[in-house]
């Protein structure tokens, strides 16, 4: 593959790559600390998971959800308030009623807002903007405007504990911290997970390419592809290394895994992920094609929002409490990785893989900006600015390939 | 059955996405110009304006250019799909 064309094809990975080495060198290697690493994570975990669910929202044609934020706030807030009040008597116990509370909101949330959308045919705009509005006031309305603190153990262990195997997560080593010799623990389950799905990427890779010469497809260079996948299974052990240096593998990353998994094979596997770009399409041609457009609708904006509320959930154990304020400007970070990780060269293409490069490259500018301790109003203009390239790149390509 | 990333489907969802950074861009202006003067910020308050404007500026010009993308994109694929019958 020429250069340019690789260049093309990978240009929000290299983009992602450059920030990423640029960063590093701002913050004189702390990004690189594996606390820091570890934090990259769970500090974006509900980015990626919210951005899952207004993927496909946005592929029933351009439709958004404007409530997520308002949602997360909401589903928090009554969690926060249950878990305070440890109603089941027991704290496991109460921890597991409000999981099921708290996703079983959510998912009447969505439905509320899919029988609107699909069903009575309100704009989806104008439905979750007033969803927006009223969820908040619902929300702030039970926490009577005030921050409830989150002290239930095993919900916190849930959402925000790392795997830990007796035996193989406390070997300690010495290493050297600020010139002193110190015993640290070491996850070395964390290293041992990183290797298996290193191996298993590469076995995959030979495994497919073997199914398809078996059946006399015609097969894409080796040299490649195989690169490819060596190097993302480096950049995977080094990272779960580093992970494995702080504590090990973070709970919240099972989460946001599987929800990423689940969400990659609905929309690529599936027949019910091609519904949704078929009604996005064309909606006549797909009704008429004896698929039940108003289903689509519904389900998009009911999954968007059993997402928000398990958003809602890991962003609570995250920070420790829920106020008035918690999920504010949410939708901005979600839809943003959309198009960051969208607006390739090949214009807004809408794969899961996408949005997790955009949602990864404005996870490492957030985390970046935290560590070198830049204010507010110097974050927002180095936001604007990376939007404004992503903006640019994307006018640009599209007026070499002669369009507007 | 329509394939996926069919034109419409592609003019929709790049219309929506460009759309939304339009509105994201006019955010983080607004984000600015309140946030002038702040206690916490080492920006002076006449570049706290000058990048909020740039910003609101912008997503002007990217909304303008979003609604004229979107009319010819939709414009093509209506004769790609009267071309594909």
């Amino acid at each position: 593959m020429k250069a340019k064309a690789l260049m093309k094809k990978y240009t929000m990975v290299i983009a992602l790559v450059v920030v990423f080495i640029l960063f590093a060198i701002l913050t004189s290697g702390r990004l690189l600390l594996p606390q820091n690493l570890s934090n990259l994570l769970l500090q974006n975990a509900y980015v990626l998971v919210m951005a899952c669910g207004m993927l496909l929202c946005i592929l029933t044609g351009g439709n958004i959800d404007l409530s997520i934020g308002s949602t997360v706030c909401l589903v928090g807030a009554i969690s926060a308030v249950l878990l305070k009040s440890n109603f089941a008597g027991d704290p496991t116990a109460t921890a597991l009623l409000v999981i099921l509370i708290g996703l079983a909101l959510a998912i009447l949330i969505g439905m509320w807002q899919g029988f609107l959308i699909g069903y009575v045919h309100i704009p989806p705009f104008i439905c979750t903007l007033a969803g927006m509005f009223l969820f908040r006031g619902i929300g702030r309305a039970i926490l009577d405007s005030k921050t409830v603190a989150i002290s239930n153990r095993p919900f916190l262990n849930i959402f925000g504990s790392y795997i830990s195997i007796p035996g193989l997560d406390d070997i300690e080593r010495i290493v050297e911290l600020k010139g002193r010799p110190q015993n640290q623990p070491i996850a070395y389950s964390a290293l041992i997970i990183g290797i298996l799905v290193a191996v298993f990427l590469v076995a995959r890779f030979f495994m497919s390419r073997a199914n398809k010469s078996k059946k006399g497809y015609k097969l894409d260079p080796l040299v490649p592809g195989l690169v490819r996948t060596l190097v993302i299974s480096a950049l995977l052990i080094y990272y779960t290394w580093k992970l494995a240096n702080y504590k090990g593998i973070p709970v919240m990353a099972i989460w946001v895994v599987a929800v990423v998994l689940i969400y990659n094979f609905i929309t690529s596997k599936t027949a019910l992920g091609r519904y949704f770009y078929a009604v996005g399409g064309n909606e006549k041609a797909t009704k008429l094609s004896g698929i039940d457009t108003r289903r689509v609708y519904f389900l998009a904006y009911t999954s968007m929002s059993m997402l928000a509320g398990l958003a809602g959930m890991l962003v609570a154990t995250r920070v420790g409490s829920v106020n008035g304020d918690t999920g504010n400007a949410f939708e901005m970070d979600a839809i943003g990785s959309c198009f960051i990780g969208g607006a390739s060269a090949y214009g807004g293409s809408g794969t899961v893989s996408g949005i997790m490069v955009g949602a990864i490259l404005l996870g490492i500018i957030n985390q970046g900006m935290s560590i070198i301790g830049l204010d507010n109003n110097w974050q927002y203009v180095v936001k604007g600015a990376v939007l404004l390239a992503a903006v640019v790149f994307d006018v640009v390509s599209n007026h070499k390939k002669g369009k507007g | 059955m329509l394939e996926p990333h069919s034109p419409r489907s592609r003019a929709n969802v790049s219309a929506t996405l460009r759309g939304c950074v339009a509105l994201y861009l006019v955010w983080l202006g607004m984000q600015l110009i309140r946030g002038a003067g702040a206690p916490d910020t080492t920006m002076p308050v006449w570049l706290n304006w000058v990048f909020g404007i740039l910003l609101i500026l912008a997503a002007l010009g990217f909304g303008w250019y979003t609604l004229r993308r979107w009319l010819s994109d939709k414009a093509a694929a209506k004769i790609q799909e009267e071309e594909n019958e």
